[in-house]
């Protein structure tokens, strides 16, 4: 048999690396954005320049900012201003606001989630490699991050692309994996044990009033936007497949869940304050970087709502 | 009945609150210190109407707010001193003997420094959050407060001017504010006034919106030529104090207006010399200097 790739190679990427359609600002045919796009990475990841998020935006400026988000998978704006109202407008022209289950929101707001980090806080919301809220039945669809205060350095994120993740499987896991099910859980993030620090999000329910949350998805789903496949499984709520125990879940869900955000699959953004990140949770999971960093760190958040995974 | 804040006049949604439902004589309560806040945080300006509330109720209601400013010293005779406590700022136009001041009183001229565009103590290192300011006994004609929302002022800016000025920084001080109106300052004075440095946009560390931040103390731009630095000043400031971002607040006795100094400026109207107006003021500080501020 002839070996193409060595038994731990990973299947080579195919391209173009992002959506499905030849992307408009690559492929030189087709329409032109109507703003500047710069791309991070080769995997995911686009600064979108010359929009100002507060004005009241055309229609046809927002679909090319959809379109820009499906191709990227996750977009980036810089030196915006924004308050609440006008963060919710902008968000609210991509679809309904979600509002999470168990976090509280702001006290005027609860689709409104601030992601505070205090000087000394040793543990952050985010700071394993997760989707948005996948314990319920229709995890949102995206997230629009405003930051308002940040340190001058530290304090990253990062994201990965979860078509590569899966088109980079091997034949045979990809046939093993189709119809596969795996439940996801907010035990880990936000059950008992967890030890959050009380500055950083508001739980709605205390401890001991704590009820897990959880839901079966597909260990991959396919986008209802782009038709594409994508890996959905990650380390923060993936607990084990359907019908398997955790113990007999692990050993694959270890593998698919590091391969999920191999350096390659990823792209790194750096904070300023007044910057905007918003992603598609559906084909893309992320992590806070915790590293080590004392000033005070102010976001906030505000999320789509999102359909069934199928 | 609880707390309710809606906007002055329906036209400006976001800029200028009226606050109903509120007694400033009795402590706040933590709800009503948010709910301000927030009011705050949307309107940058709330107006409080028949507060006939005691020096003393002004302070608690202020230090519910953060640290106060200890109060400006006028230079002179401080014929004003004894009148009222000293950490409520004196803008009357009274001597300790609630006598309307001669016209040529040092500091009845210095005071007029109110009638420019300012924003309070831009020219302390660490300037101004809120102030909160009481009537208690008002001129029968001028004498209005005007505010200018300087978070539409950078909104409606140009994106060209929004680059050039976004991380500039300016000097403020009191030499350029009573330099404007004629004064001439001693030696002494000239080091005591020594100017301090501004950010010229300022993000707002709550909602996240940027705003310009002028004060007719702000005189010079570091790095720039004076001359165009002031002529880029004043043009800023005309832009920010067009009448469609300008609030002008009438006063009734027993009003209290209270705004942020981070995203306003605001100047007094002329009102007549010989007739008493007796309006007090209270600082809170901001947290830290402008430079270290995110923006």
């Amino acid at each position: 048999m002839s070996v193409t790739n060595a038994p731990h190679a990973p299947q080579p990427i195919p391209l173009p690396a992002c959506g499905e359609r030849v992307p408009r600002g690559r492929a030189g045919g087709g329409s032109a954005w109507p703003f500047r796009v710069e791309p991070l990475t080769g995997a995911l990841g686009a600064e979108l320049l010359d929009i100002d998020m507060a004005r009241d935006l055309d229609d046809a400026t927002i679909a090319a900012i959809r379109a820009a988000l499906l191709e990227y998978g996750v977009i980036f704006f810089r030196e915006q201003s924004l308050d609440i109202p006008r963060q919710k407008a902008f968000t609210a022209r991509f679809g309904e606001l979600f509002v999470h289950p168990n976090i509280a929101g702001s006290a005027a707001d609860p689709a409104i989630i601030d992601v505070v980090r205090q000087p000394g806080d040793t543990k952050i919301i985010g700071e394993d490699w997760h989707s948005d809220t996948p314990q319920v039945a229709q995890p949102p669809m995206g997230s629009v991050l405003y930051a308002v205060e940040v340190p001058p350095v530290g304090g990253d994120t990062m994201w990965a692309n979860q078509y590569l993740a899966y088109d980079t499987l091997s034949p045979g896991m990809k046939a093993m994996l189709d119809g596969l099910r795996a439940l996801h859980s907010d035990r880990r993030v936000a059950g008992p044990a967890r030890d959050l620090a009380a500055s950083n999000a508001r739980k709605l329910r205390r401890d001991d009033e704590w009820r897990e949350t959880a839901s079966l998805h597909p260990v991959v789903r396919t986008h209802p936007e782009t038709g594409r496949k994508a890996l959905y499984v990650n380390r923060q709520s993936t607990i084990h497949f359907e019908d398997m125990t955790e113990a007999e879940s692990k050993p694959l869900l270890d593998h698919l869940c590091a391969h999920a955000h191999r350096p390659e699959f990823t792209c790194r953004f750096r904070w300023r304050a007044g910057s905007v990140a918003f992603w598609d949770n559906r084909c893309t999971q992320h992590i806070a970087i915790n590293d080590p960093m004392p000033s005070r760190r102010v976001m906030r958040r505000l999320q789509i709502l999102g359909d069934t995974p199928f | 009945m609880t707390i309710t804040i809606t906007p002055m006049e329906p036209h400006r949604p976001d800029f200028a609150g009226l606050v109903s439902n509120i007694d400033l004589r009795k402590p706040l309560r933590d709800p009503e210190r948010d709910a301000i806040e927030a009011g705050m945080d949307r309107y940058a300006v709330l107006v409080f109407r028949g507060q006939d509330i005691t020096n003393e109720q002004q302070l608690a209601f202020s230090r519910c707010f953060g640290e106060l400013e200890p109060a400006y010293s006028v230079p002179g005779d401080n014929v004003q001193v004894g009148r009222i406590p000293s950490e409520i700022n004196d803008v009357s136009n009274l001597d300790r003997h609630n006598k309307p001041l001669p016209r040529d009183d040092r500091q009845r001229l210095f005071q007029l420094g109110n009638l420019l565009w300012h924003s309070d103590s831009s020219y302390k290192p660490v300037p101004a959050k809120y102030s909160m300011l009481l009537a208690r006994a008002i001129p029968d004609r001028g004498g209005d407060t005007q505010f200018a929302d300087m978070r539409a002022a950078w909104d409606t800016l140009d994106r060209e001017t929004q680059e050039l000025v976004r991380n500039m920084i300016c000097e403020h001080s009191r030499l350029f504010s009573r330099g404007e109106l004629g004064f001439s300052f001693s030696a002494e004075e000239q080091v005591k006034f020594a100017p301090v440095q501004q950010r010229l946009v300022r993000r707002h560390p709550v909602t996240g919106r940027l705003s310009l931040y002028l004060s007719s103390h702000g005189g010079a731009i570091v790095g720039w030529p004076l001359p165009e630095a002031r002529a880029l000043l004043r043009e800023l400031t005309e832009h920010a104090t067009q009448r469609e971002r300008v609030y002008t607040h009438k006063w009734r006795p027993f009003d209290m207006v209270m705004w942020d100094n981070r995203v306003t400026m605001h100047r007094g109207k002329r009102y007549p010399a010989d007739q008493p107006r007796d309006i007090r003021r209270t600082t809170v500080m901001d947290a830290a200097p402008t430079l270290q501020q995110a923006a």
